[in-house]
């Protein structure tokens, strides 16, 4: 029996969040605040993820899915502050700007021009109608060195993004503000414009306070997924900016004192490094669903002490974050409190592919074929993970990764004297690199072992510190190192960016741009079997040369209370709490009732009707 | 002015130096360590991390930045925490405070009534079963170590008979266990300690005088031995205050209590550069001040002590 008031639920969140501003967190602990306490356009479902309306109750997606309408139902801030499409706006273009430090401001490219913005690439407006890529090069070439240009002909923009880093490249756009900024280029109705890109140019409008246009850069079949995620989710600009006007730290706007959410719960207490106390929030348009006054998050971020607070009754679900200690696992997954369901992220090894042997390719693929997945996953990990060779997990969006050998050593060896090495000229020692953690220790040990006894080759295992670690791979000072990716979203394409060209978390040295092509051109289609094929033959490709080394897909095991309702586990452990609640009948020693079934996925509504006086 | 003001001015004026140089080497040192506050799995867009280091003035050089810490120092202003940026280490400090102190003066409490009982005990019945009953204990208390006896204690007294709750931090019964495994390893030296500085006055003329007078032994050792014997115990009261107030990484990570013992570890891993200074800055102080005052208790425990 919980040991808590009831009308309470209180599970654990793992550790202080370092921000619960859904603009700027970057990590679980945060997330499961800002999933509970914000809403953004979608919901995901909570057991299949598949988006659903939230404060948007429809959309429309028009010119090739590159332009999407979003109808906005009529809600409040939990301060009964009205929301509008403009919060969006503001919230977004926020996201994207360098100055607000948010770390995840990438997840919002897709938008039109915002990569402009979110990089600071240089503005230029006035050019001739008929300008081309080649031109605005060789005007740029002797001022500045220049990355990439784009030239949006719908607008009369075009934008530069300067190569250089740090002060270098401040001073070279200056330069080159100062160079062209006023001149008048050839066949121009207007001297030019040129200036750092700012939120204006991003391809998000308020049509009026219930409509919200999103233009994007190119269809992303994905996108009603990104919307539902924190980093897209509203944040209350009055409130920001009332304390920016009483001359406050807007930053401190998540303090229980000033915080105002849109979402099923509002952040009422705040113990730094205790708990957060979560209460329903009365403005919530859909708070009549929301069953549980209240939630508390303690923040524990010891395993064994959790499994403690759990066995006492002081936590009802032993929460998203924290795992459970793996020596306790065969004793605790008979228990009927035993949940567990696959993870949305993999776990691997990168090669680094500049660096011999690991340049070529059949060598990287031995290294693979030698390792037992099954082995690891059964022996040493011993969580119930998913053996995988590959990178995507299986039914994302039906999606089904290329088949893939887990195990092979005989056809490891064959491609390693394929490759000119064998008992004669064996592989050159190599180090595997992982940071400090028990689970890294063991599975680099089996590896070790394991290639040492099907390819004779000796491996160094090095741990080192989380930070230090972090900087070599940094550096792609390492041979091979361990590495780890969460989806974001449940589409393959969360996993498979992961190698592209212009990824900033490639950390294999690969670049091939025919796997960048099948990804773009799959990304540009709308039919989602063609889009399907063409990203598993991207994923081919990619396994076919193996610049990572995939081990195993992440399991979640986890425990919640059987008097626990409206609980469901599910890919991306999002805990949707606006649904949970407790069973009262266990109180009064009632018989079990089964675990109800997850709520039918909520149907899209019409747009508002708008009066005769174009009002809504 | 009498001599141990004297004493204690100059001693206090001499802990500025000290500190500076504690200062200046700890920042060097945290900064030269490899790796960034910023640095994750995901990595920092490149203009967003630019202006993330410009925030904190990460972006100027290192004497620069220094200078400026040591300045704002002197204010009593420690800096903005990267891990938690919503909060000064000023802030972080003083939530984290509070629960370290409690934890840390109930286990001090509890070490000094077991450790100093078990140690009259041990000098009064030298080499009887009672001594070495008692110090049998007091070497496993030392033996044991926190992260075993603490969930020993969860283990019998939180999980078996639920009698305290197990973690957790808002009244009373979440300070018994956490205090019990601190205290416990400090009692273990506290009463070896008391035990030999007692042994060592227990054959001085003055407590034969005492005994000749025909005082009951309880007497005797209140009034007389107590004074010289506790000497051993107050010079490892000045250190073990100070570690026991700055507090316990293990006991505080394995009760949940929000105190800052963990915040050094975690704060020196993510590389939280402000906040391991200010916890460097803490511990020194805290250090520095309570040698001082033992060497000040001395004087006043020991005729002998001159302030010179």
């Amino acid at each position: 029996m919980p040991r808590h008031p009831p009308g309470e639920i209180w599970t654990n969140n793992g550790t202080e969040p370092e921000w619960i501003d859904p603009g700027k967190c970057a990590e679980n602990a945060g997330s499961v605040i800002d999933m509970n306490t914000f809403a953004g356009l979608t919901q995901p479902h909570p057991k299949t993820l598949q988006p659903m309306p939230e404060i948007a109750r429809t959309w429309s997606i028009a010119d090739g899915g590159k332009r999407y309408t979003f109808w906005l139902r009529p809600t409040q801030w939990s301060d009964g502050h009205a929301l509008t499409a403009e919060d969006f706006v503001y919230s977004w273009k926020r996201v994207l700007d360098p100055a607000t430090g948010s770390k995840y401001n990438t997840f919002l490219y897709p938008l039109e021009n915002a990569e402009a913005f979110g990089e600071r690439a240089l503005w230029i407006a006035g050019l001739p109608a008929d300008f081309e890529t080649a031109k605005l090069e060789a005007l740029l070439a002797p001022l500045a060195p220049i990355a990439k240009t784009k030239i949006d002909h719908a607008h009369g923009w075009a934008f530069a993004f300067v190569k250089s880093e740090g002060a270098a490249a401040a001073a070279d756009k200056a330069k080159v503000i100062a160079a062209l900024n006023g001149k008048t280029i050839a066949g121009a109705a207007a001297p030019l414009t040129v200036k750092i890109a700012d939120g204006s140019v991003v391809g998000v409008r308020a049509l009026d306070d219930d409509r919200l246009e999103v233009r994007l850069e190119n269809p992303v079949p994905y996108f009603l997924s990104l919307v539902s995620f924190y980093t897209a989710m509203p944040v209350p600009r009055h409130v920001l900016e009332r304390l920016a006007k009483e001359g406050k730290n807007t930053d401190l706007w998540t303090r229980p004192e000033y915080f105002v959410s849109n979402g099923p719960y509002v952040l009422k207490e705040w113990k730094f490094r205790q708990y957060m106390t979560l209460e329903k929030n009365p403005y919530y348009w859909d708070s009549a669903n929301v069953r549980t006054p209240r939630i508390r998050l303690l923040m524990v971020e010891d395993e064994n002490t959790v499994l403690n607070l759990y066995k006492t009754g002081e936590v009802d679900y032993i929460g998203s974050t924290v795992n459970l200690p793996p020596e306790f696992l065969d004793y605790l997954r008979p228990m009927k409190d035993f949940v567990s369901h696959p993870f949305l992220a993999v776990y691997f090894y990168w090669f680094n592919t500049k660096v011999p042997p690991l340049d070529d390719a059949r060598v990287r693929r031995a290294l693979s074929l030698a390792v037992d997945r099954q082995g690891i996953t059964e022996f040493v990990t011993r969580g119930h993970q998913i053996p995988s060779a590959t990178l995507v997990p299986d039914g994302l969006a039906g999606y089904h990764s290329p088949p893939a050998t887990l195990f092979d050593p005989v056809e490891a060896r064959r491609l390693l004297k394929e490759a000119g090495f064998d008992q004669q000229h064996p592989l050159p020692k190599m180090t595997v690199i992982y940071n400090t953690m028990e689970s890294h220790r063991t599975v680099a040990q089996a590896i070790q072992q394991m290639w040492k006894k099907h390819l004779g080759l000796d491996v160094e295992i090095a741990n080192l510190e989380w930070k230090v670690y972090l900087a070599r791979q940094q550096a792609m000072d390492f041979q091979i190192s361990r590495g780890a990716w969460v989806g974001d979203y449940p589409d393959p394409y969360t996993f498979l960016e992961l190698l592209t060209g212009q990824s900033n978390n490639n950390n294999s040295n690969w670049r091939n741009a025919e796997y960048d092509r099948l990804l773009a051109e799959g990304n540009s289609t709308l039919d989602q079997v063609a889009r399907m094929k063409l990203l598993r033959q991207a994923e081919e490709l990619a396994m076919a040369q193996m610049p990572m080394m995939p081990i195993y897909i992440y399991t979640r095991n986890e425990l919640a209370k059987p008097y626990l309702r409206g609980f469901w586990g599910n890919i991306q452990t999002h805990t949707a709490m606006k649904y949970w609640w407790i069973d009262q009948r266990f109180y009064k020693d009632a018989p079990a009732v089964p675990q109800e079934d997850p709520p039918p996925p909520m149907p899209t509504l019409p747009p508002a009707p708008v009066t005769a006086d174009g009002a809504r | 002015m009498s001599g141990v003001t004297r004493f204690a001015i100059r001693r206090a004026l001499g802990l500025i130096p000290t500190l500076l140089i504690i200062v200046v080497l700890s920042f060097l040192v945290i900064r030269l360590a490899p790796g960034s506050p910023f640095s994750a799995e995901r990595k920092v867009p490149p203009e967003v991390l630019k202006d993330l280091q410009a925030h904190y003035g990460f972006d100027k050089p290192l004497p620069v930045q220094l200078v400026s810490y040591v300045g704002k120092l002197l204010h009593g202003d420690l800096g903005l925490s990267t891990k938690y940026p919503q909060r000064t280490v000023n802030e972080i400090i003083a939530d984290g405070f509070p629960a370290t102190l409690t934890l840390g003066a109930a286990a001090l409490l509890w070490a000094l009534i077991l450790g100093i009982g078990a140690g009259i005990v041990g000098a009064v019945r030298q080499n009887t079963r009672w001594d070495h009953g008692v110090m049998g204990l007091a070497m496993v208390g030392i033996s044991v170590p926190t992260f075993v006896m603490g969930p020993l204690l969860v283990l019998v007294l939180a999980l078996r008979f639920y009698l305290l709750p197990p973690s957790g931090w808002g009244g009373i019964t979440h300070v018994i266990l956490p205090a019990l495994t601190l205290g416990t390893a400090y009692a273990a030296y506290i009463a070896r300690l008391t035990r030999g500085g007692l042994l060592e006055v227990i054959r001085s003329d003055f407590v034969r005088t005492a005994h000749a007078k025909g005082l009951p032994e309880r007497l005797v050792v209140w009034r007389h031995m107590l004074q010289g014997g506790l000497l051993p115990v107050v010079t490892f009261l000045g250190p073990a205050i100070a570690n026991i107030m700055v507090g316990s990484v293990v006991v505080e990570k394995i009760f949940a209590t929000p105190g800052i013992g963990p915040y050094f570890v975690d704060a020196a891993f993510n590389r939280d550069y402000f906040l391991v200074m200010g916890i460097v800055v803490l511990y020194s102080v805290f250090l520095l001040v309570m040698n001082l005052l033992v060497d000040i208790a001395y004087g006043f425990l020991d005729p002998r002590v001159r302030y010179e």
